[in-house]
C-alpha cells in the first residue's frame, strides 16, 4: 500500500468538511484581521471623527483584513502552508495587506468625497504598505500562534482538521518526552495534559464509551 | 565531568559491603554542585514561543514610544544609530542569559552568587532601590488621565491592586503572564502597523531606517550638553529591555521549562502554594561530553536564537521604527513639540507629542495616550512579577531560615510589598509627578545594566563547562557593553553633575 502524500490527505480532509467546520477553522485568522480594522475604526471614533466614519473604517479595512486572515487559515487547513513558520504567513500578507489598504483608502476617499486618495502618489503608497505588511504579519503570526491552538483544542473532537493541527503540535511534545524520562516539560506539555484530562472527563460523562 | 562517590543502602558496618553509587556532578564556585541530569529535547522553533515574548512585552515600552521619539524630534532620525547599538548589545545579553539558564536551570542571580555572594546581594539591593517605584504604572496612568480625566493616582492604585489579585489567585503565574502579555503585545504590534500605515509615508520610513544605521553621523554636538547628554544616556538604557529585565529573563526561561529549567518546579500563585513541589538546592548540568546531549543543546541554542533575533530584535526594531515615523511626522506638522522640548519643558513633552500626533492625522491625539496607557500597564504586569520572582528566588536560596516558607509565599510577600509601597508612594509620596520617578529609574537602571553585563561575562566563563562557554567575541561584546553603560553614566554624573536621565 503506498503512503498518501500529506498534502493530498489534507486536501481530501478539507473536502469532507461541512460549512460549520469551515467557519470554525477560519475564525482565528478572520478575528485577528478584524482586530486590525477595529483598531482603525476605534482610532477614528476616539479622535472625534463621526461614528459613521468610524464604522465605515472598520468595515472597509476590517472586513478585507478578516478575509485575508481567513484565507490564510484555509491554506493551513488544506496543507498548502505548514503549521507554524512565519514566512508563508508573511508572503500572504505581503500581497494581502497593501490590497486591503488600497481598498480602504479608495473607500474612504469616496465616503469623504475627496479628490485625493493618496497624497504621496500610488507608488509611494503601495511600496510603503508592502513594507508595513511585515510588522502586521508578525503581529498576526504572534496572535495566531498564541491563541489559535487553544481554539483548535476546543474543536478537535468534532473537526478532523483541528485534530490534525493539535496532533502535529502534540507529537513534537511526545517526541521530547520520550527522550527524557525524568524530565517534565512545561508549556505545550501542560496543554497536552489538559487536553488528555478533558478527553477523560468527556469519556466519563458519556459513561465510559 | 567530576564524579562523586556516595554510598547508598543501609550498610551495617564491618560485616556488610555498602553499595556505592556514583553521582556525577558539576562543581562551580563554592555553592552546592549541580547534579548531572538529562537535557530535554528542544522544541521546533515555530511551535513554542519563548519567554523572549515577555522581554519584548517589557522591552517595547517608554524607551521606544516616548524617550526615543523625543530625541528624534529634537535631533532628527540620525541619532537612532545609538538605539541600534543598544538593542544589539541587549540581544547578545539575552542570548548569554539564556545560555546560563538553559545549561543549569539556575537564575543569573544564583550564577552571580557562585562567583561571589556579595555580588548577588548587590543585585538584590539594587532591585529594591530601582523597582519599588511605580514609575511605569504612574506614566501610563498619566496618559489615561489625559484621555479620560480620571486622576492618575486613582487609576494607578487600582491598576496595582488588580495586578496583585491576578497573581495571587492563579495556579501557575507564568501562564497568566504569557497570555496577558501576548494579547497586549499582539495588539501593540498590529496597532502600530495600522497606525503607521494610515499616518506615515515612505519617505519618513526611509529616513527612519537610514537614521538607524547612520553611524557616521556621530552624536550631535547639542546632545553633548548638560541638558541633553543625561537624557541620551537614559534613552540608551531604555533601548530594549532596561534595568534588570534581562536578569529576570533567566527566571522566566526556567519557568517555561527551557533546557535544564525543566527540572525546577514552577512558581505558583499564593492560593495554590500547598501544591508546590520540592525545590532543589541548586540547578543541574547536562553531560557536555555526550554527543547526544550536545545535539540537544545545539537545538536549544537554535530555539533561543530564533526567539532572540526574530521576536526580540525584530519586533523591537519594527515597533520603534514605526514610532519614529510617527514622531517625525508629528514634528513636521507641529513645531511646538520641538520648541517645548528645546526649552527644557520635559514634563510638557508628553502632552506636546500627543497633540502633535493629533494634529498630524486628526485622529491620533488620543491614540498616543492610549498606547502609553497600554505600555504602562503591561510594563507593570511584567515588572512586578519579575521583581517578586527574582527577590523570592534569592531569598529562598540564600537568606537563613527562608526555606521554612514556600516559594509561592515568598513571591506573594514581595509582590504585595511592592504593590502596597507603590500605592503609598503614588498617593502620599513626593509630589514631583511621574516623570521624576522615571528619572530615578533611568539612572539606577543604567548602572545595573553595566553591572550585569560584566557579571554575565564572568558567570558564563567561570561556571559553565568549557564546551558550552561563549566565544571571546561574545565575551568582548559583553565587557565592552558593560563598560560603555557605566562610562556613559558616570561621565554624565561627573562632567555635568546631572543624574536625571529621564
Amino acid at each position: 500500500m503506498s503512503a498518501v502524500p500529506a498534502q493530498a490527505s489534507a486536501s481530501s480532509e478539507w473536502e469532507g468538511l461541512d460549512r460549520r467546520q469551515v467557519v470554525e477553522l477560519v475564525l482565528p485568522g478572520a478575528a485577528i484581521g478584524l482586530l486590525g480594522g477595529t483598531i482603525a475604526g476605534g482610532l477614528a471614533a476616539a479622535g472625534g471623527l463621526s461614528p459613521a466614519l468610524a464604522i465605515f473604517s472598520i468595515i472597509t479595512l476590517g472586513l478585507p483584513l478578516a478575509a485575508v486572515g481567513a484565507y490564510y487559515d484555509v491554506l493551513l487547513a488544506k496543507g498548502r502552508v505548514p503549521l507554524g513558520p512565519l514566512t508563508p504567513m508573511a508572503l500572504v500578507w505581503l500581497v494581502g495587506f497593501p490590497v486591503c489598504r488600497i481598498f480602504h483608502a479608495v473607500a474612504l476617499a469616496l465616503f469623504d468625497s475627496s479628490d485625493v486618495v493618496v497624497p504621496n502618489g500610488w507608488l509611494d503608497f503601495v511600496v510603503y504598505n508592502i513594507l508595513l505588511s511585515i510588522p502586521f504579519s508578525i503581529g498576526f503570526w504572534w496572535l495566531h500562534e498564541n491563541f489559535a491552538p487553544r481554539w483548535w483544542m476546543r474543536l478537535e473532537d468534532h473537526n478532523p482538521v483541528a485534530y490534525r493541527f493539535m496532533a502535529s503540535l502534540i507529537n513534537s511534545v511526545e517526541r521530547r518526552q520520550g527522550g527524557s524520562p525524568d524530565a517534565r516539560l512545561k508549556g505545550l506539555a501542560g496543554m497536552q495534559e489538559r487536553r488528555l484530562r478533558r478527553r477523560e472527563e468527556r469519556r466519563q460523562r458519556r459513561g465510559g464509551h | 565531568m567530576e564524579t562523586t562517590d556516595r554510598p547508598s543502602g543501609p550498610g551495617d558496618g564491618a560485616g556488610q559491603t555498602a553499595v556505592v553509587e556514583e553521582e556525577r556532578v558539576w562543581r562551580a564556585g563554592k555553592l552546592p554542585p549541580m547534579p548531572i541530569r538529562k537535557l530535554p529535547e528542544p522544541p521546533e522553533a515555530a511551535h513554542i514561543i519563548g519567554p523572549a515574548m515577555i522581554l519584548v512585552a517589557l522591552g517595547v515600552g517608554f524607551g521606544e514610544t516616548f524617550l526615543w521619539p523625543r530625541l528624534v524630534i529634537v535631533f532628527g532620525p540620525e541619532i537612532r544609530w545609538l538605539f541600534l547599538v543598544g538593542v544589539l548589545v541587549q540581544t547578545v545579553v539575552m542570548l548569554e542569559m539564556a545560555r546560563y539558564a538553559m545549561a543549569t536551570g539556575e537564575s543569573i542571580f544564583f550564577g552571580a552568587a557562585r562567583i561571589a555572594k556579595p555580588l548577588m546581594w548587590g543585585f538584590f539591593a539594587i532591585a529594591i532601590l530601582v523597582y519599588v517605584w511605580p514609575g511605569h504604572m504612574s506614566g501610563g496612568a498619566t496618559a489615561l488621565e489625559e484621555l479620560t480625566g480620571i486622576p492618575w493616582q486613582l487609576s494607578a492604585s487600582i491598576g496595582l491592586i488588580v495586578i496583585g489579585i491576578m497573581f495571587t489567585v492563579v495556579t501557575y503565574i507564568y501562564n497568566l503572564i504569557e497570555v496577558l502579555l501576548a494579547v497586549l503585545v499582539g495588539v501593540l504590534v498590529i496597532g502600530s502597523a495600522i497606525v503607521g500605515a494610515i499616518v506615515g509615508s515612505l519617505s519618513d520610513l526611509g529616513d527612519a531606517l537610514l537614521g538607524t544605521v547612520r553611524v557616521d553621523s556621530g552624536i550631535p554636538s547639542e546632545a553633548l550638553t548638560a541638558t541633553w547628554f543625561p537624557l541620551v544616556v537614559g534613552a540608551l538604557a531604555f533601548a530594549g529591555p532596561s534595568g534588570m529585565q534581562q536578569m529576570w529573563y533567566t527566571l522566566w526561561l526556567r519557568d517555561k521549562g527551557a533546557g535544564m529549567g525543566v527540572h525546577i518546579p514552577r512558581v505558583r500563585g499564593l492560593l495554590h502554594a500547598g501544591e508546590e513541589e520540592t525545590v532543589p538546592n541548586a540547578g543541574h548540568m547536562f553531560d557536555t561530553d555526550d554527543r547526544e546531549e550536545m545535539r540537544k543543546w545545539n537545538g536549544w541554542q537554535k530555539w533561543v536564537r530564533y526567539d532572540a533575533i526574530l521576536l526580540f530584535f525584530g519586533i523591537t526594531m519594527l515597533v520603534t521604527i514605526i514610532f519614529t515615523v510617527l514622531a517625525m511626522n508629528a514634528a513636521r506638522v507641529n513645531p511646538e513639540a520641538r520648541t517645548a522640548l528645546l526649552e527644557g519643558e520635559k514634563d510638557a513633552a508628553l502632552t506636546a507629542m500627543g497633540n502633535a500626533f493629533g494634529q498630524a492625522a486628526g485622529i491620533l491625539d488620543p491614540v498616543f495616550f492610549i498606547f502609553i496607557a497600554i505600555v504602562g500597564f503591561k510594563a507593570s504586569i511584567g515588572l512586578f512579577d519579575a521583581f517578586a520572582r527574582g527577590q523570592s528566588d534569592m531569598t529562598y536560596y540564600f537568606m537563613p531560615g527562608a526555606k521554612k516558607f514556600k516559594m509561592a509565599q515568598l513571591y506573594a510577600i514581595y509582590l504585595w510589598g511592592v504593590i502596597i509601597f507603590g500605592v503609598i508612594i503614588l498617593n502620599f509620596g513626593p509630589a514631583d509627578g511621574p516623570t521624576a520617578i522615571l528619572d530615578t529609574l533611568a539612572f539606577l537602571s543604567t548602572f545595573v545594566m553595566g553591572a550585569y553585563c560584566l557579571t554575565l561575562a564572568a558567570v558564563n566563563n567561570k561556571n559553565l563547562p568549557k564546551r558550552i562557554r561563549p566565544n571571546p567575541i561574545i565575551t568582548g561584546v559583553l565587557v565592552l557593553g558593560g563598560l560603555g553603560y557605566l562610562f556613559a553614566l558616570f561621565y554624565s554624573l561627573l562632567k555635568f553633575g546631572v543624574a536625571e536621565l529621564g
